[in-house]
C-alpha cells in the first residue's frame, strides 16, 4: 500500500518536474539496488511529501490572506490575538508528525548499522585524490584512479559519457552477498559515496569506519568523494562494478595472475625506450595532477621537476622521495601505490623528459632492492 | 513555604514552556513580573539536564525495541 | 534627567553632549554613537556582501559548464572558502550588529549602548580582521582552500601557510563579536526607559538579547579549536593529528559545537525584524508574542543538542546518531510555532505591500522551503544520501539568502526612512525585490535537485548530467548578484533625496523608535521617555 502511494507520487512528481522522460539528468534520489538504499529512498518520499502537505496548508492561508486580506480590497484588520489552544494544537500536530517519522527512519538507521555476518570485507583507503581497495583475505589491493583523460577536463577533446565518473579500474563485487566495507584515510577526510548502494561513509585518517551493503542487481554504479579533501576532491570519482558472484570468483583469479604478472615484470631487465613509454603513463595518471603533465608543477605547494636539483642530481634521493614522500608536505609515498616496475619508469621518466636529459635509467631490480631492502635497514636503525 | 513550592512550580511551567515554545499573555507576565531570573536559568539547566537525559533514555528504548 | 545634571557641571560637559556629528574623517574614527556605529557595521557588511559576491559569481561562472574554464580547482576552493567566511562573518552578522546599533537603543528609549567606546573598538577592529583575511589571497600558497567549515587535518597538516593569518583574522572576529553581544546585552538590561519592562520589549530586541546570550556562548569556542589548530600546526601539538595521538573528528564536534548555535545567530535576528514587519503591514498585533519570545528561547536551548547533524557521516555510534536525530527533529517544532505565528497575523489583518513587507512575506515563504529540506536532513538514514551534496547547499542558502538576507533587506527598507529622513523609492525598491526574488529562486532552486541527482558539494567540475541545471543555477546567480547593485543604489538614493519622512513613517508602526523624529536626530532620548 505504501510502497504504491509512494510509487503513484514520485510518478506525479516525475510527470510535474521532468516533462521529458528521455532527459539524461534525472531530479530525484536514485531508488538504488538495496534493500537499504530503497527503504531510504522510501523515507525520503515520505517526508518529501509530508513537507509538501504541510506547505500546502500554511502558503494556502497566506496566500488567502495575501488575496482577500488587503487593504486596498477594504480589509479591515480584526484585532484577535492570543490562543493557547491553537498554538497548543499547532504544536502538537507537527510534535506527532514527527514521531510518525522518527519511528521507520529509527529502524532504517538499525539496520544500516548491522555489519554482521559479512561474507566479504573489502578495506577501502582514501588518498588524496584516488581510492585504495583491499580485498583483506584475498590479498587484492590496487589503487583506483580517475581515468578521464586531461584533455577533456580542459575542453580540449569532447567529453565522453562517463566524464569524471570513470575510473581505470573499477571496485568489482559479487551481488547478492553481503560486503562489509571498512573506511580509513591516508591524509586528510575523505568521504566514499555510492549514491546507488545507499552508502556514504567518512574515510578518516587513523580511524576505521563500518558500513555494509548487499547489491541485488549487477552493474556498474557510479560515485564520487564526498568531503572537500584539498585541489583534486572533484576528481576522485568511485566506480563499483557488481557481477554475478560466478563472475566474481574468475575476476579474483584474474586479478591474483595480474598482480604475479606485475611482480615478475620487476625481475626482467627494460631498455631505456620501454621505461620511458611505461614511465610516461604512470606520471600522466599518477603525478600530473600536482606536478603537472608538462613538469612545471604547481609552486610552492607542488614544486616543479623541470630543471629541479633532486630531478637533474643524486638519483638515490629521488628514489627516495618517490617512495617515501617528503614528510610534512602534500608528496606521498608512493612504495605501496606503484608496482616496482612502474616506480622505476617514472622516476627515469621524470630524469629524461621535458629537457631533463639526464641519460640515466633506474632499472625495475634496483627498486626491488630497496623495497626489501627497506625492512632490514629499518631494524639496523632500531638496534 | 506553600507559597516558595507554588512559586518554584510556576517556574518549572515556564520554563517547560519555553522549551515546548508556546505561553500564554497571561501566564508570561506573571512570569516576568513574579519570577527571578536566576531561578529560571538555574531550572532552565536542570531541566535541559533532564531533557537530554530522556532523549538518551528514548534512544536506548528505541535501541532495544530494534533489536541492536 | 542624566542630561539635566551634567548641564549643570560645566560649560564644556554641555557642548559636548550637545554637539553634532564631528566633522571629517574623525567622526566615523572617533565616534561612540550607537547611530554611527550602527551605520559603520551596515555600509561594511554592505561592502563585504558585494565582496563574497563577487567570489559567488566566479564560482558559478566556473560551473556554468563542465570542464574547467576560468580557473584551476585550488583557485576554485579559495573561493568557495572566502566566500563562506565572509559572507557568515562579514556580511551577515555585522549587518545584525549594525541593525542592533541602530535600533535597540531608539526601541527601548536609551540614548546610546551602554558601553559607548567598546562599540566603537567592536567595530573598528573588523575592518583589519577583514583585511588579513582577504590578503592572505596575494599570498604564497593562496589563501585558504579547506572550506569555510576548515575540517582538520585539511586545515592543519595540509594547509597552507595563509592558515595562520585565517586563524588570528578569526580570533579578531571573535573578539568584535563578544565585545559586541556583551554591549547588546548590557544595553538591553540596564539601559530601558521607565515603564520598557521586559515583557513590553519589541521582539527584534527580543531576539537579540537571546543571540547575544548564544554569541558569548560559542565565540570561545571558536576561538578555542582555532587556538588547537595554531598549536597543531606550530607547536607541536596532536589535538586533530591521529599519527601523534589526535582525533580529527574531535575537531568536527568542537567546530559544530560552535558552528550549530551560530547558525541560530544568524536567523534569529532575522526572526526578530520579520515580527516588527508584519504586524505593522498587516496593521495588527502580532498573534502570539508571548509564544514567540518562549519559541526563540527554545531554539537557542536546543541549539545546543543538535551540533553532530552535521556529522552523521563521521561514523559515530548509533547511540550518538539516534540522540542527535532525534533532537534536531524536535528544532522543527519552535520553528514551526513562528512561521504559524506569522502567517496568522497576516490572517484578517488589513495588508499592504510596500517594499519591506514584500521582502518579509519572501522570507517566510522561503525561510520555511529551507526548514523543510532542513526536516529532511535531520533524518540521519536519509541525511546519508544528502550530506556534502547540493542538497545541503540549497538548503542552507534557503536559510541564510532569502533567509537572513532577506530580512536584513527587509529591516533596511523598513528603517530606512528613519534613519535618512527620506521616503523609500517604492518603483525602485519593488525591481529590487522582484529581480532578487526571481534570480534567488532560479539559483538555489535546482540545487535541491543536482544534489538529490548526485553532485557532492565543493567541486569545481562536474559530470555531464548536472550541466543543465548548473546552467540554470549560474544564470539565476548573475540576476541575483547584479540585481543588489539595485539596492546599493536605492540606499544611496535615499540617503541623498527623497520625498521627507515623517516620523511614523508606516501607518501601522508601533513603537518608540516611531516616536522620534525622521531622520533621527543625533542623539535621542537624551531625556528618557516614559513607557506607560
Amino acid at each position: 500500500m505504501g510502497t504504491i502511494r509512494i510509487t503513484t507520487c514520485s510518478f506525479m512528481l516525475s510527470l510535474l518536474l521532468v516533462g521529458n522522460a528521455q532527459a539524461a539528468w534525472t531530479l530525484n534520489l536514485t531508488p538504488g539496488v538495496t534493500e537499504i538504499s530503497r527503504s531510504v529512498y522510501n523515507l525520503h518520499m515520505t517526508i518529501f511529501w509530508i513537507c509538501v502537505a504541510i506547505g500546502v496548508v500554511v502558503f494556502s492561508i497566506m496566500f488567502w490572506s495575501i488575496f482577500h486580506h488587503r487593504k486596498s480590497r477594504g480589509a479591515k484588520a480584526h484585532n484577535f490575538h492570543e490562543h493557547t489552544l491553537v498554538e497548543v494544537i499547532w504544536t502538537l500536530i507537527p510534535l506527532g508528525i514527527l514521531v510518525a517519522m522518527a519511528v521507520p527512519a529509527t529502524a532504517t538507521l538499525i539496520k544500516m548499522y548491522d555489519p554482521s555476518d559479512a561474507e566479504l570485507d573489502v578495506q577501502i583507503t582514501g588518498y588524496q585524490w584516488k581510492w585504495r581497495y583491499q580485498y583483506l583475505d584475498q590479498e587484492i589491493d590496487f589503487f583506483s584512479n580517475l581515468s578521464t583523460p586531461r584533455e577533456q577536463i580542459s575542453n580540449e577533446a569532447q567529453k565522453q559519457a562517463h566524464y569524471l565518473l570513470e575510473v581505470d579500474r573499477h571496485l568489482v563485487l559479487p551481488t547478492d552477498t553481503k560486503i562489509r566495507l571498512l573506511l580509513t584515510a591516508n591524509d586528510v577526510i575523505h568521504s566514499w559515496w555510492v549514491p546507488a548502494l545507499a552508502v556514504k561513509k567518512d574515510a578518516i585518517p587513523g580511524f576505521i569506519n563500518e558500513a555494509w551493503t548487499r547489491i541485488e542487481e549487477p552493474g556498474i554504479y557510479r560515485g564520487q568523494c564526498a568531503e572537500l579533501c584539498g585541489v583534486d576532491h572533484g576528481f576522485m570519482p568511485v566506480v563499483v562494478e557488481a557481477v554475478p558472484p560466478a563472475e566474481f570468483e574468475q575476476w579474483l583469479a584474474d586479478a591474483r595472475a595480474q598482480q604475479d604478472a606485475a611482480a615478475a615484470a620487476a625481475g626482467r631487465s627494460w631498455t631505456l625506450e620501454e621505461l620511458m613509454t611505461e614511465g610516461e603513463q604512470v606520471y600522466q595518471r599518477v603525478c600530473a595532477a600536482c606536478h603537472q603533465p608538462n613538469g612545471t608543477g604547481m609552486p610552492p605547494a607542488f614544486p616543479a621537476l623541470v630543471n629541479s636539483p633532486v630531478v637533474l642530481g643524486d638519483v638515490e634521493r629521488h628514489i627516495d622521495i618517490v617512495l617515501n614522500g617528503v614528510q610534512g608536505s602534500a608528496m606521498q609515498a608512493f612504495r605501496e601505490q606503484l608496482s616496482a616496475a612502474e616506480l622505476a619508469a617514472v622516476i627515469t621518466y621524470e630524469r629524461n623528459a621535458w629537457g631533463n636529459n639526464t641519460g640515466e635509467a633506474v632499472a625495475p631490480s634496483r627498486i626491488v632492492q630497496l623495497l626489501q631492502g627497506d625492512g632490514q635497514s629499518e631494524q639496523e636503525g632500531g638496534q | 513555604m506553600k507559597e516558595t513550592l507554588k512559586r518554584c512550580w510556576q517556574t518549572v511551567l515556564g520554563v517547560l514552556a519555553g522549551f515546548f515554545g508556546v505561553q500564554s499573555e497571561a501566564r508570561r507576565e506573571r512570569d516576568f513580573r513574579e519570577g527571578r531570573a536566576l531561578h529560571f536559568i538555574a531550572i532552565g539547566i536542570l531541566l535541559a539536564t533532564i531533557f537530554v537525559l530522556f532523549v538518551i533514555l528514548l534512544v536506548r528504548w528505541a535501541l532495544s525495541l530494534g533489536g541492536a | 534627567m542624566s542630561t539635566l545634571e551634567t548641564t549643570t557641571v560645566t560649560g564644556e560637559q554641555h557642548e559636548s553632549h550637545h554637539h553634532g556629528p564631528a566633522a571629517g574623517i574623525g567622526r566615523w574614527l572617533f565616534t561612540t554613537n550607537h547611530k554611527d556605529i550602527g551605520s559603520l557595521y551596515l555600509w561594511f557588511s554592505l561592502l563585504m556582501f558585494l565582496t563574497g559576491g563577487v567570489m559567488a559569481l566566479l564560482i558559478r561562472a566556473e560551473l556554468f559548464q563542465p570542464g574547467l574554464q576560468l580557473v584551476e580547482p585550488g583557485f576554485f576552493n579559495q573561493m568557495t572558502t572566502m566566500h563562506g567566511l565572509i559572507m557568515v562573518f562579514g556580511a551577515v552578522m555585522p549587518a545584525f550588529v549594525g541593525l542592533a546599533n541602530w535600533m535597540i537603543p531608539m526601541m527601548i528609549g536609551a540614548p546610546d549602548m551602554a558601553l559607548p567606546r567598546m562599540n566603537n573598538w567592536s567595530f573598528w577592529i573588523l575592518p583589519f580582521a577583514f583585511a588579513i583575511l582577504i590578503s592572505t589571497l596575494f599570498m604564497d600558497g593562496g589563501a585558504p582552500n579547506f572550506g569555510w567549515t576548515f575540517y582538520a587535518p585539511l586545515s592543519t597538516t595540509y594547509a597552507p601557510p595563509s592558515v595562520t593569518y585565517f586563524i588570528f583574522a578569526i580570533h579578531i572576529m571573535g573578539i568584535s563579536s563578544i565585545m559586541g553581544a556583551i554591549n547588546i546585552i548590557a544595553t538591553i538590561l540596564n539601559m530601558r526607559a521607565p515603564g520598557m519592562t521586559m515583557m513590553k520589549l519589541p521582539l527584534f530586541v527580543w531576539s537579540w538579547l537571546i543571540t547575544a546570550f548564544l554569541l558569548i556562548a560559542v565565540m570561545p569556542v571558536l576561538a578555542g579549536v582555532v587556538t588547537m589548530m595554531l598549536m597543531d600546526i606550530h607547536f607541536g601539538t596532536s589535538f586533530f593529528n591521529a599519527a601523534g595521538g589526535g582525533d580529527p573528528v574531535l575537531f568536527q564536534h568542537v567546530f559544530w559545537f560552535f558552528g550549530h548555535p551560530e547558525v541560530y545567530i544568524m536567523i534569529l535576528p532575522a526572526f526578530g525584524i520579520i515580527s516588527q514587519i508584519i504586524p505593522t503591514f498587516s496593521r495588527k498585533r502580532l498573534f502570539g508574542y508571548a509564544s514567540m519570545v518562549y519559541a526563540t528561547a527554545s531554539i537557542a536551548i536546543l541549539s545546543f543538542l543538535v551540533w553532530a547533524h552535521h556529522m552523521f557521516t563521521v561514523g559515530m555510534p548509533l547511540v550518538g546518531e539516534l540522540f542527535f536525530m532525534f533532537a534536531t527533529m524536535l528544532i522543527a517544532v519552535p520553528t514551526g510555532v513562528k512561521v504559524f505565528n506569522w502567517v496568522t497575523t497576516m490572517f484578517r489583518g488589513s495588508l499592504t505591500f510596500e517594499t519591506p513587507m514584500l521582502f518579509a512575506i519572501a522570507f517566510v515563504v522561503l525561510f520555511t522551503i529551507g526548514g523543510f529540506s532542513g526536516l529532511m536532513l535531520a533524518i540521519a538514514p536519509v541525511d546519508f544520501q544528502y550530506h556534502d551534496t547540493y542538497f545541503v547547499v540549497a538548503h542552507f542558502h534557503y536559510v541564510l539568502v532569502p533567509g537572513a538576507i532577506f530580512a536584513i533587506m527587509a529591516g533596511t527598507y523598513y528603517w530606512l526612512p528613519k534613519w535618512t529622513g527620506h521616503q523609500l523609492n517604492e518603483c525602485m525598491g519593488r525591481w529590487h525585490f522582484w529581480l532578487s526574488f526571481i534570480g534567488v529562486n532560479i539559483t538555489f532552486f535546482p540545487m535541491h535537485f543536482i544534489g538529490l541527482a548526485g553532485m557532492p558539494r565543493r567541486i569545481p567540475d562536474y559530470a555531464l548530467q548536472f550541466a543543465d541545471f548548473n546552467m540554470v543555477a549560474s544564470i539565476g546567480a548573475f540576476i541575483f548578484g547584479f540585481s543588489q547593485l539595485l539596492f546599493v543604489w536605492n540606499v544611496i538614493h535615499n540617503v541623498r533625496s527623497g520625498e521627507a519622512a515623517p516620523a511614523r513613517v508606516w501607518e501601522g508602526a508601533e513603537g518608540l523608535e516611531w516616536e522620534v523624529a525622521s531622520p533621527a536626530p543625533y542623539h535621542t532620548f537624551t531625556t528618557p521617555p516614559r513607557v506607560e
